[in-house]
């Protein structure tokens, strides 16, 4: 079976498009290969059938020219005029364009004029903010609470290296009763 | 005989494609009307073989260059000109095939000869064939069947099937490659 690299060579050898090298090294392969051969008569008689094809009916070549010229200038006439000689279908959309940008200019024109004028009246608020306020706690401390490490771990813990990623100092809590609960904070103070 | 040199050869004293298209956009009017004749006869070519009607074909080829004068300042390389039409000619061929509808316009009968009893296209077997043919093209995917109309049809310039398909030659080979395998199996029983 002829593949498909091959059948393109084939293709382009019935073109006359082959390169020199590779014309002369199928050549060789056509004289050996009866299957390529085939496939090469397949495309000829094909290409027969399309060159073959019926040809152009008969046309009166003048007369189809000065219609289409006589078309052309009909329709040169009824186009807008234009100084420019190069695209007139395309000056209307540039006139276009330009007024948009004239008239989106002109607006903002407007709009930052009476902006400006505005200035003075335009009312103006001020806001402020104020956080909840911590209330410290009304009565006696009850009870101390420390958390952390036992002391002998903590001594340990000292020693190792891992030291900076465990807590060692111990943490001081005081809970008492008091007023209203605060919000939670950084201190209980 | 419609001459099919496009000016562009070396030695020719006929303007190119690029110098008339330059004079065209000058305001010189007769410049576009040398552009017409010179390729007037493979747009309807291209229009036809898609076609299939010489009336349809020479309105599209029309149109297709009242299209390009009103684009020919948008066309960045003026000397691919003709592959430029080409590609307006097929892509409009192909809208008319889509939405086939009457036209106001009036017809262009007078401008196609009528056929002597001889010619091909009034014998049953060419018309067949012909049919089958057309059948065949349209089953193929658009540039596949441009490149072989454009190409091995109407015998165009590579370089020029590449400019209408906005692609490079070797994509036109390999199109071209393509659709003929395509239609190697859809016409075996004609061959």
């Amino acid at each position: 079976m002829v593949n498909s690299e091959l059948e393109f060579q084939l293709s382009q050898y019935l073109d006359g498009t082959l390169p020199a090298e590779e014309k002369a090294a199928l050549e060789v392969q056509l004289a050996a290969d009866p299957e390529a051969r085939g496939v090469l008569d397949e495309y000829r008689k094909l290409d027969a059938i399309l060159k073959n094809a019926p040809p152009l009916p008969s046309v009166a070549w003048d007369r189809l020219a000065t219609r289409i010229s006589d078309a052309v200038a009909a329709d040169e006439e009824t186009a807008p005029v234009s100084i420019l000689s190069i695209g007139y279908w395309r000056l209307p959309a540039q006139l276009a364009l330009a007024a948009s940008v004239l008239i989106a200019v002109g607006l903002a024109v407007q709009v930052w004029m009476k902006g400006g004028e505005r200035a003075a009246e335009r009312p103006v608020a001020v806001v402020q903010v104020v956080g909840p306020q911590v209330e410290a706690a009304a009565g006696e401390a009850k009870v101390a609470v420390e958390f952390g490490p036992a002391s002998p771990v903590a001594e340990h813990v000292a020693a190792s290296s891992y030291s900076e990623g465990l807590v060692a100092q111990p943490s001081r809590v005081i809970i008492a009763t008091g007023g209203e609960v605060a919000q939670d904070t950084d201190s209980i103070y | 005989m419609e001459p099919k040199a496009t000016g562009n050869d070396l030695g020719s004293t006929s303007p190119t494609d690029g110098q008339l298209v330059a004079q065209a956009l000058a305001g010189k009017r007769d410049a576009f009307d040398k552009l017409i004749v010179r390729h007037q006869r493979q747009a309807v070519a291209v229009s036809y073989r898609l076609l299939g009607n010489t009336n349809d074909a020479m309105e599209v080829a029309q149109d297709a260059f009242l299209k390009a004068f009103k684009s020919l300042g948008t066309l960045q390389k003026p000397e691919a000109f003709a592959g430029w039409l080409m590609r307006i000619v097929s892509n409009l061929s192909l809208n008319y095939r889509r939405s086939r509808k009457l036209r106001t316009q009036a017809p262009l009968d007078d401008v196609a000869e009528p056929a002597g009893l001889d010619e091909p296209r009034h014998n049953l077997e060419g018309r067949e064939l012909g049919e089958k043919l057309r059948e065949a093209l349209a089953q193929l995917p658009e540039k596949q069947r441009l490149a072989i109309v454009m190409f091995t049809i109407d015998e165009m310039p590579q370089k020029d099937v590449a400019a209408a398909l906005d692609c490079s030659v070797e994509a036109v080979k390999w199109h071209v490659f393509q659709g003929r395998k395509k239609l190697k199996e859809l016409l075996k029983e004609v061959m």
